[in-house]
């Protein structure tokens, strides 16, 4: 059994040897090897084909999907772009959006055909001030209305009417709510008729009547006092300059109320007229009074007296 | 015998022509299946990515989670770290990182080791920018091919570039600016040696080398990545001890990164919903909202700590020591805060983690408000002129009839008091009145008030409606009860403030639509019967246990079996609705089978945010509209008293009500 073992054993190496010698005597096998080894570390050295294959996939290029990860990504942002441009351009030209008021009328007819109007902080504040006080307090208090100012973050108002209210929001330049006010919708159809309704004057008043002048004569003679007396008649010279084409009359009280006589300004307030008053020295009033009567002789004006009488010195 | 000879010749010919044709068929078919590559790398960058700001205008979150940069704004450290780890022939080899590959093999055959590292840099690039994350041979050839022909058309820097830009970290973080900023509060060009090596290893395996979460693990690849920085000879051997040595201290740049999760979820749905799920992702929007960081910060907090203390009262293991499947079965709370001034909603918890439930408890309308619904049905009999606050009610058994059905409403304390004021009634939260309230102006009426007051859930017209039996959100409960806080006005939620394109243009303006709902007057009554309730009612431990001193009212909800615990209270200043409850809907019951209720669940949590909230504000009263009365009358009979009176009730009542005199 050995033996046979044994035969087996020699006749397999035999075998093998003769492969062995086959291969290395057969040329092509040998060239083949010597091929693969060459190009093996011509490969390691150059990468020469992994420059082929790149070469003859990049000539592919143009012609093959747009698919994968990152192109379906670069779809959806190219469709969000696409949706974005379309979006951005169906938005409304916003500098059309403010509209031009610059008086009540003009509000109340663009509030009644459109129902909703943005205006903006200083547009708000020059109506604010056409409005007589009695009204536009109701829209907002004057006190609320310096906090708004003085928070500066105060830039819109939006104004709102439907059909049984009336909104005020006062916004900041975010568009976001500072203040909101809801007046009765009253207010707004009291404003136009506030020409008939604050026509006040200080002829009409009890201790001004028949003590007038005009805003003229006023100034013919106050501008030729001294300035020492200017500013003891007027304590604010700046508010004379504010309203200065608008004052249309100016009284002086016919009391003197602890050494002090009050001057009152009828001014034009647009379509409405109101009255201001100064607390001026009684010594600037007699002085101011002594000049405007040499002036003008005719108006005889009497000097102001101690108040003795009954009348309230307020109107 | 020539022919046979001929034959094989030409067999063999054919043969390798045809192995030729349909070797290079599959290869053409594989090359023309593979994605176009663009002309530039930078062509298929996504476009600004869409971001979330604040109210006051910080950036909350930027929803690519990718910040493109140059290569030259990346550190060389991370450059270096990277080529190490990753591809240290980058710069020699044409797309194959023949080394490594051999590596990968050698240990995938011979060592029967699952190892990485075969692919190059720039097939990796391949494989994450076209291809999905199948382990399969296939797409590594395509890999493989992608990578020659991108080496063809781009320069090593581009695509160094490019990968760095794109690799994941972890922690929902893509590329290195993003990681950068996420781990170490810095810019990608401003990591030293030791921060680079420490994030170049995470993109081996972003969730397991997580710093958050394996720290430890994560500061031990860093030695490794330092050694093989070593070993490529782009650091000495002092600085890599140096390095090794330097304490990593993590901080991110985005301190508020995941506390507004559900704000932002629901930031993002409404903007979805607006435009389109594209526009919202890619169009690279500017959205601001309303959330005011710091209360979103403490609202988190309180909605956290609120919900630790109950786990322990409610006999639940420490949260973080749950398992996932647990942590559905552990009490949920969600919490909603408004400005009542201008309708915005400043911050919004919406569970208790929404990495394991990101279902919005706030601004689902599911949960019932029980009590916390009262006192729009006594804003409705006080304003329809039937009652007043003085008003006595019988506190006694009552059946009502309808549709053939009989109710018989009980007391949360099962006890009746018998007469009582209106106040009494609202203050101890007493369901017989409420319900008797209803019947009589009926329950249509309490519908539309509570449709003004911003209430947009389905309400059941039943009487059964006055306690709360109609689900409602604590979004729409918090929005209701701002007109209480506001001299009845009320005010849409205001999340959003207005969205812009990528080029700054206004495309959406938001504002909070507000309206005078209800007589300031009779606001102001009810305002005052839920200030009592906050001083001597159901919600008095505001003031006696937890010693909040502002100006505030509010009501409680406690709905049956407590399945439902409800805080609503507001100061002049904010309104706050807290919910507390399962989300299956269980009881909430304490260890011994108690059942809790929203003052001792809700209130804890409102309290703590307000707290907070209101630290640095200036304590505001509620101010009294005119035409607005003080009385004092006998609780008992509604008749005003002498000051000397024992145990008067302080009413507030519309100048002109008449009331009777007891003396």
């Amino acid at each position: 059994m050995k033996e046979k073992e044994l035969n087996l054993e020699i006749t397999k190496n035999q075998r093998l040897n003769e492969i062995i010698t086959k291969l290395l005597t057969n040329r092509r096998i040998i060239i083949t090897f010597v091929l693969i080894i060459v190009l093996t570390i011509i490969e390691f050295t150059t990468d020469f084909a992994e420059i082929m294959i790149g070469n003859a996939i990049e000539l592919t290029n143009p012609y093959r999907p747009k698919s994968g990860t990152i192109w379906e990504l670069h779809k959806k942002d190219r469709l969000a772009n696409e949706q974005l441009e379309e979006i951005t351009k169906a938005l409304p030209d916003r500098k059309q959006e403010i509209p031009e008021i610059n008086d009540l009328l003009q509000l109340k007819i663009k509030l009644e055909e459109q129902g909703t109007l943005q205006i903006t902080a200083d547009q708000f504040r020059n109506l604010y001030n056409q409005i007589p006080t009695r009204i536009s307090g109701d829209i907002i208090t004057p006190l609320d209305l310096l906090k708004l100012s003085h928070s500066k973050k105060w830039i819109w108002t939006k104004i709102v009417k439907s059909d049984s209210s009336l909104s005020f929001y006062f916004l900041d330049g975010d568009k976001q709510l500072l203040m909101d006010t809801y007046p009765s919708l009253s207010v707004l159809y009291t404003i136009p008729e506030a020409e008939q309704l604050h026509q006040v004057s200080l002829d009409s008043m009890m201790i001004y009547k028949g003590r007038t002048i005009s805003a003229e004569m006023f100034f013919l003679v106050f501008d030729d006092l001294p300035n020492s007396i200017k500013l003891r008649l007027i304590n604010n010279p700046f508010q004379l300059v504010k309203w200065d084409r608008n004052i249309q009359k100016v009284g002086i009280s016919r009391y003197i109320n602890d050494n002090v006589v009050t001057i009152g300004f009828q001014v034009n307030e647009g379509i409405y007229t109101e009255i201001y008053t100064f607390q001026a020295s009684d010594f600037a009033v007699d002085y101011f009074i002594e000049k405007l009567n040499e002036l003008f002789p005719e108006l005889s004006l009497d000097y102001p007296e101690e108040k003795y009488s009954a009348f309230p010195d307020y109107f | 015998m020539r022919f046979p000879t001929i034959s094989k010749k030409l067999v063999l010919f054919l043969s390798l022509l045809i192995f030729i044709l349909v070797v290079s068929s599959i290869f053409l078919i594989i090359v023309f299946s593979l994605p176009q590559l663009p002309d530039r790398l930078q062509d298929l960058v996504l476009s600004t990515p869409t971001e979330i700001y604040s109210d006051t205008g910080e950036l909350i979150i930027s929803l690519s989670n990718r910040e493109e940069v140059q290569l030259s704004q990346i550190s060389q450290h991370f450059i270096n770290a990277i080529l190490a780890m990753e591809d240290t022939e980058f710069y020699k080899h044409h797309g194959l990182n023949k080394k490594g590959l051999l590596r990968a093999l050698f240990n995938h055959f011979i060592r029967f080791r699952r190892s990485g590292g075969g692919s190059g840099i720039t097939q990796q690039l391949a494989k994450n920018m076209y291809f999905s994350f199948d382990r399969s041979w296939n797409r590594k050839m395509k890999d493989a091919l992608l990578a020659c022909q991108m080496e063809r058309r781009y320069s090593k820097e581009e695509i160094l570039e490019a990968y760095c830009n794109q690799i994941d970290f972890g922690s929902n973080c893509f590329g290195i600016e993003q990681a950068a900023q996420t781990y170490f509060a810095k810019h990608a060009d401003e990591l030293t040696l030791a921060e680079a090596a420490f994030l170049a290893n995470i993109p081996r395996w972003p969730t397991y080398y997580n710093p958050y979460l394996n720290f430890d693990i994560t500061k031990q690849r860093q030695e490794i990545v330092l050694k093989r920085m070593h070993k490529a000879g782009f650091i000495s051997q002092q600085d890599m001890e140096q390095a090794m040595a330097e304490s990593i201290d993590l901080k991110r740049l985005n301190l508020f990164w995941g506390k507004a999760s559900y704000y932002i979820d629901y930031v993002k749905n409404i903007v979805e919903e607006i435009y389109s799920n594209e526009v919202l992702s890619y169009g690279g929007l500017k959205i601001y909202s309303s959330l005011d960081t710091r209360l979103q910060n403490f609202a988190q907090e309180a909605v956290t700590q609120g919900l630790i203390g109950l786990d322990k009262r409610l006999g639940f293991k420490d949260y973080d020591l749950a398992s996932v499947e647990e942590k559905q079965l552990y009490i949920q709370a969600a919490l909603v805060a408004m400005d009542p001034r201008n309708g915005k909603v400043s911050a919004m918890v919406g569970g208790r983690d929404f990495s394991v439930s990101p279902f919005n408890r706030a601004i689902s309308n599911n949960r019932l408000p029980g009590s916390a619904f009262k006192p729009f049905v006594y804003l409705a009999a006080i304003d329809k002129g039937k009652y007043t606050p003085a008003t006595i009610v019988l506190d006694s058994a009552v059946t009502f009839e309808f549709d053939d059905q009989k109710w018989s409403p009980p007391n949360f304390d099962k006890k009746f008091r018998g007469p009582v004021t209106l106040k009494t009634a609202l203050m101890k939260s007493i369901n017989v009145v409420t319900a008797k309230l209803i019947n009589d102006i009926r329950p249509e009426t309490v519908i539309d008030y509570a449709r003004d007051m911003g209430i947009k859930s389905p309400l059941g017209a039943h009487l059964s409606l006055a306690l709360g039996t109609s689900s409602v959100s604590p979004l729409e409960l918090c929005d209701a009860y701002c007109p209480f806080s506001n001299g009845g006005i009320s005010r849409e939620p205001l999340i959003l403030k207005y969205i812009e394109n990528y080029q700054g243009k206004t495309l959406h303006e938001f504002s909070s639509h507000s309206a005078q709902i209800v007589d300031p007057q009779s606001i102001y009554l009810v305002l005052d019967m839920l200030r009592a309730a906050v001083e001597v009612g159901t919600a008095e431990s505001i003031r006696e246990i937890w010693s909040f001193d502002r100006p505030a009212a509010g009501k409680t909800g406690t709905t049956n079996d407590a399945r439902d615990l409800w805080f609503v209270g507001f100061t002049p200043q904010l309104v706050t609705a807290v919910w507390v409850g399962y989300d299956d809907n269980r009881p909430v019951k304490d260890k011994n089978g108690i059942e809790l209720t929203g003052a001792a669940a809700a209130i804890p949590i409102w309290v703590v945010f307000m707290k907070n909230a209101l630290k640095n504000e200036r304590y505001r009263s509620f101010p009294i509209p005119e035409g607005i009365i003080f009385e004092r009358v006998d609780p008992t009979t509604g008749e005003i008293v002498p000051p000397s009176f024992p145990n008067a009730q302080e009413v507030a009542l519309k100048a002109g009500t008449v009331l009777v005199k007891k003396y």
